[in-house]
């Protein structure tokens, strides 16, 4: 594993694609492995392309595209304006209350930080907020999705770790709104010593309101129809992207009128060189996650770090921050698989409830995917925002100060999350 | 030291009763070889999903999985056979088949032909009941009903025979769809329906006993022949005995999940499974097992 | 050609992305109606594979790809080129060995099928090495287009901003 981590770190440094330092250092595992033969390599990038979840990566990143040459983007913008601009840092709590809305729609991070670095990001700009700040709270923000059910993640810490995924879905609910509330809160605070979203101070008059809601109707709209086709039985929440493709050429077709042949194509164009950029680092960390596995570097790690403890407090607050250092190089799907199994026992056996833990865990690994050095969401929105590392670094610093927050606040009182399973499950 | 290490990969959790034969698999055969051969285990699919290992095995990694037949029926197509419907009931009638003679030979045949050394074949895993949100008593109370399925042609034919609409999906996705009525149901073995918290979302378990859920442990020949002779016979040996160990831990852990279902207020009910059995008795020709069928129930009823 | 060439890579693009959606969604409308389709999704998931390699291939050109450039971008042009081009030289190693043994393993499991739809394994698996086969190729002709111009480099698209290149 020490060579392995040797070569990305190399790669990385001299400039190398993200995408080519990951294969390359995965593929030093079987370059060096006595047993395991090197085909089984290509055999690991073609098996990630077989998840059925992933799916919905092309699918929201298309819709995204679509969206924007379909008008669908604008007249929301300009209704948001309206109905928000009064607000500090308002487009900032847009995007934060639309990643809330869509929490329920995508259940997957990545794809909710494309979409919205192709929905809100170029209306960001525009509106003069610093791409560094931007970036952040699209990318901070789609964090909401990892806790607000139905999420792909909890599904799957459920599945692993045998852990009702009925109350994993009612406890994520009230953490998912205080995330809302924590992420509101420190936009506000940098957009008002910033001076972000100030311009128009007054609120607005009730018939622009309703002229701005009538003209993007077909946009306010679609997170509604969304959940009622989830809710309804008519998708699963890995297809409703393909609907949401099918939902934004409908309108811009037939509703707003716009959408030449012209627009389909530019979109297409868009959307196949993100999907293509996304998803070769995606399939390329199959071979490292392969090495992960085989190598048993996750049990090898838990013995390291439970050998000498026993205070149960300390051993959660040690394996929550073990998961973060994970989640920094790691993708989340990846850790909640390798590492669901072999955590949800020790923090049962030390008295926490595994609904609670999942919740907290679910979080910390995905907020892994919007810090350096390898964050997938973060590498997202950057690239689609042409934002350097840095500034997103700098200015999503508050963001993950409220995270953090929410965390502690979370670890130091469960009943907020345990609340809801309790009443709807006794 | 060990001088070999075999990886064992399963897609069950570490909580299913069939793990329990792992762990004893593990233990007995360091015993028998004297530690010279060391298990190393892999639940939850981590080292992929079944075909991947299997397509690990046969380019010579020492790596072995938990499979059933229909996995292994496109290499060798009387595999295929262990999933059709009414074949055998309960461990006993299956384990019969499972270690033949007849048996034996596809064993050999799936070595020559694939590269696939099976270890033994009586890892069992229950028999598939149908899970649903309305009673079911006779296959025509399952018109119109879309159940989940997995979408070999043995399973949708069995399940389309039966009166329901097969519909393939992944199973990690069974649970959100069937919550959202997205499926009207779906079919399983006990131990699956808790460890996938199916019993949340269902209000019914029809035990028909469908299919019989055997599975077995496959290696790769190519590095089960580099083996020495006496290596090779202990692992079999101790396959099938930890198969056993296994079998008889989920044959002993039905009743408390019957019960653990019950307690979550799903109503476990009974049924003649006369007209199923009739429903579903074309299937076999349709696949061509037609030959084997009367055989194989006749040796498993014995 | 290199037109052309672009031409068929987004037409092919364009209509594996268009049918992987119209699957997905017409599986779903289908199951809703009472008559799921068993073979929409399978196809799907078959065809996700090549859309992905075709649109990082496009990525490839466009210099697209992500990458973390912080020590590098500090290098005068000529160094860097140096430095991409050696990295250049070592990914086409690196794609040339997955392509063989991509090949190789789909040789070896021809008769694996995908999903339970009859249709062999080996359509998703071959993927991999043409996949890398048109990597290779895209990154030569950046190779060569970085050398022919005075302030191109390879992976690199420059636009002076600064920590994130696109590469
Ligand atoms: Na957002
Ligand atoms: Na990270």
């Amino acid at each position: 594993m020490g060579l392995i981590s040797i070569v990305f770190m190399v790669l990385l440094i001299v400039g190398a694609p993200v995408a080519i330092a990951i294969g390359m250092a995965g593929f030093t595992f079987f370059l060096t492995s006595p047993i395991m033969p090197l085909s089984i390599g290509v055999q690991k990038i073609a098996t990630v392309s077989q998840s059925f979840p992933l799916l919905a990566v092309p699918f929201f990143v298309l819709a995204g595209h679509l969206m924007n040459a379909s008008d669908i983007t604008d007249r929301l913008f300009k209704f948001s304006r309206i109905a928000v601009s009064w607000m500090t840092g308002g487009l900032a709590q847009v995007s934060i209350i639309l990643s809330t809305l869509m929490g329920g729609v995508s259940g997957s991070a990545v794809a909710d930080a494309a979409m919205q670095s192709r929905v809100v990001g170029p209306q960001m700009l525009q509106a003069g907020y610093a791409r560094g700040y931007t970036a952040a709270v699209i990318a901070l923000s789609s964090l909401i999705t990892a806790t607000i059910p139905p999420s792909i993640g909890l599904i799957l810490y459920g599945y692993v770790g045998q852990v009702s995924i009925g109350r994993l879905f009612m406890a994520g609910i009230v953490p998912g709104l205080l995330m809302m509330i924590f992420l509101m809160v420190a936009a506000w605070l940098v957009a008002k010593r910033r001076g972000y979203g100030t311009v128009a101070r007054e609120r607005p008059e009730a018939g622009a309101l309703g002229r701005a809601a009538w003209d993007a109707k077909w946009a306010l709209l679609f997170p509604v129809l969304l959940i009622v086709s989830i809710r309804g039985g008519l998708f699963t929440p890995s297809e409703v992207g393909a609907f949401a493709v099918v939902y934004a050429l409908l309108v811009g077709m037939l509703g707003h009128r716009v959408l030449s042949v012209e627009r389909i194509k530019r979109a297409f164009g868009h959307a196949l060189s993100d999907i293509g950029m996304i998803m070769l680092i995606i399939l390329m960390s199959g071979m490292l996650g392969f090495a992960i596995i085989f190598l048993r570097v996750p049990q090898d790690v838990a013995d390291l770090l439970l050998g000498g403890l026993s205070n149960p407090h300390v051993i959660v607050a040690v394996i929550l921050i073990g998961l973060f250092v994970a989640g920094l190089f790691v993708e989340s799907t990846i850790l909640v698989l390798l590492l669901t199994p072999i955590l949800v026992p020790v923090v049962k056996s030390v008295g926490v409830d595994p609904v609670h833990f999942g919740i907290l865990m679910m979080t910390i690994v995905t907020l892994g995917g919007m810090t350096p050095p390898v964050g997938v969401a973060m590498f997202t929105v950057c690239s689609l925002l042409d934002t350097p590392i840095e500034d997103y670094v700098r200015d999503s610093l508050p963001f993950f100060a409220a995270i953090l927050a929410l965390i502690l606040v979370l670890l130091t009182f469960p009943v907020i999350t345990l609340f809801l399973p309790n009443l709807m499950f006794g | 030291a060990q001088d070999y290490t075999l990886s064992v990969n399963t897609a069950l959790a570490e909580s299913d009763p069939l793990y329990k034969g792992l762990e004893a698999f593990r233990e007995n055969v360091a015993e028998a070889t004297e530690g010279r051969v060391a298990i190393v285990l892999y639940p939850n699919s981590q080292l992929g999903p079944d075909e991947d290992v299997l397509e690990q095995a046969r380019a010579g990694a020492p790596v072995a999985v938990v499979v059933d037949g229909g996995r292994l029926a496109v290499f060798q197509n009387e595999f295929g056979v262990l999933g059709a419907p009414f074949l055998a009931a309960g461990y006993d009638g299956i384990r019969k088949v499972v270690t033949s003679d007849k048996f034996e030979g596809w064993v050999d045949a799936l070595a020559d032909n694939a590269g696939l050394q099976v270890l033994s074949f009586n890892w069992w895993q229950g028999e598939r009941h149908l899970l649903t949100n309305v009673p079911v008593s006779v296959p025509a109370d399952l018109a119109g009903i879309r159940m989940r399925t997995p979408g070999a042609p043995v399973w949708t034919g069995t399940i389309n025979a039966m009166g329901a609409t097969p519909t393939p999906m992944p199973w990690g996705e069974v649970y959100s769809a069937l919550s959202s009525n997205v499926i009207d149901g779906a079919e399983a073995q006990f131990p699956a329906i808790v460890g996938a918290n199916l019993h949340e979302v269902i209000s019914h378990v029809t035990k028909t006993g469908h299919i019989n859920l055997i599975t077995g442990l496959v290696t790769s020949a190519g590095w089960f022949e580099s083996l020495p002779e006496d290596l090779r016979t202990a692992l079999r040996d101790e396959a099938l005995e930890a198969g056993d160990i296994a079998s008889y831990g989920t044959r002993d852990s039905l009743e408390a999940i019957e019960a653990q279902l019950q307690e979550a207020g799903v109503t476990v009910s009974e049924v003649d499974t006369t007209p199923f059995r009739e429903a579903t008795a074309a299937v076999y020709d349709e696949l061509g097992y037609g030959a084997l069928r009367d055989e194989l129930r006749a040796m498993a009823a014995e | 050609m290199a037109q052309f060439y672009r031409q068929a890579e987004f037409a092919v693009g364009a209509l594996i992305l268009a049918t992987i959606t119209g699957l997905v969604f017409l599986a779903a409308v289908m199951r809703f109606f009472g008559h799921p389709l068993i073979w929409s999704v399978d196809l799907a998931q078959l065809l996700f594979i090549w859309l992905c390699f075709i649109g990082a291939t496009r990525a490839l050109r466009e210099k697209s790809h992500l990458g973390v450039d912080l020590a590098v971008r500090l290098l005068p042009f000529a160094w860097r080129r140096w430095v991409e081009t050696a990295l250049a030289l070592l990914t086409i190693a690196f794609l040339a060995v997955l392509a063989r043994q991509g090949l190789k393993l789909t040789l070896l499991n021809i008769e694996r099928q995908f999903g339970d739809s009859g249709l062999s394994y080996a359509w998703v698996t071959i993927a991999v090495p043409v996949g890398c086969v048109l990597l290779g190729a895209g990154i030569i002709v950046n190779l060569v287009q970085s050398w022919k111009s005075a302030d191109q480099l390879v992976f690199t698209r420059q636009s002076g901003n600064g920590a994130v290149s696109e590469l």
